[in-house]
């Protein structure tokens, strides 16, 4: 059992690096701020939980306490900045500024024009 | 924990990350992106302190990354406050 943890960090390690290379490409590839955004908030839970695991799984006390309390943080600011960003964006900027198939109060443009 | 040789690769490959997201802070096409990018090499400064804190099997370099996060908080509700507002505090 003990054996396999070297293992299980490095599946772990790697599967972070994996999420967080695909979030970095995301922020370059969508056109716009909300999307961008989008691809930018996946990174606390699947880029930096992984790794906090890895400490976890390591098994030492000092290590497991700084983890544990790190992670809840993570968690619960994340989203915050992450609304904060996205308001900031819509509170500035018209709305005619956001990119065609973003949706707006829950509808995509093209189908918003089309039913009025 | 980990095997040495993923660990290195995992220590070079983040460093990789963030100088590309830092030349994202540098090149965002507006203010609001660069926050967001902002943000985002602080959560790859993080990432590296984990990992260096498993590599040379050290405590305190969780004790950075905790205050890392504490103040990469802050300062992105203090900068989109002043995006939205022009004050932090209103």
């Amino acid at each position: 059992m003990s054996g396999l943890v070297p293992w299980v960090s490095d599946v772990l390690i790697l599967g972070a690096l994996l999420m967080l290379t695909i979030a970095l490409y995301g922020v370059f590839r969508m056109p716009d701020i909300y999307t961008r955004l989008h691809a930018a908030s996946k990174t606390a839970v699947f880029g930096i939980a992984p790794l906090l695991l890895v400490i976890v799984l390591t098994g030492d006390a000092a290590f497991i306490s700084r983890a544990l309390l790190m992670g809840v943080f993570i968690i619960l600011t994340t989203p915050v900045a992450a609304h904060s960003i996205a308001r900031a964006a819509f509170e500035t900027e018209p709305p005619e500024h956001i990119e065609r198939w973003t949706p707006v109060d829950g509808m995509p443009r093209e189908f918003e024009s089309r039913d009025s | 924990m980990p095997h040495a040789i993923v660990l290195s690769i995992a220590i070079i490959w983040m460093a990789i990350l963030l100088a590309i997201s830092l030349i994202l802070v540098i090149a965002g096409p507006s203010l609001l992106e660069q926050i967001l990018a902002f943000d985002m090499a602080t959560m790859m400064i993080l990432g590296g302190l984990l990992l260096l804190a498993l590599a040379r099997d050290s405590s305190f370099d969780l004790d950075a990354g905790l205050m890392l996060a504490l103040f990469s908080f802050g300062g992105t509700m203090a900068a989109t406050r002043y995006y939205r507002k022009g004050t932090i505090f209103s």
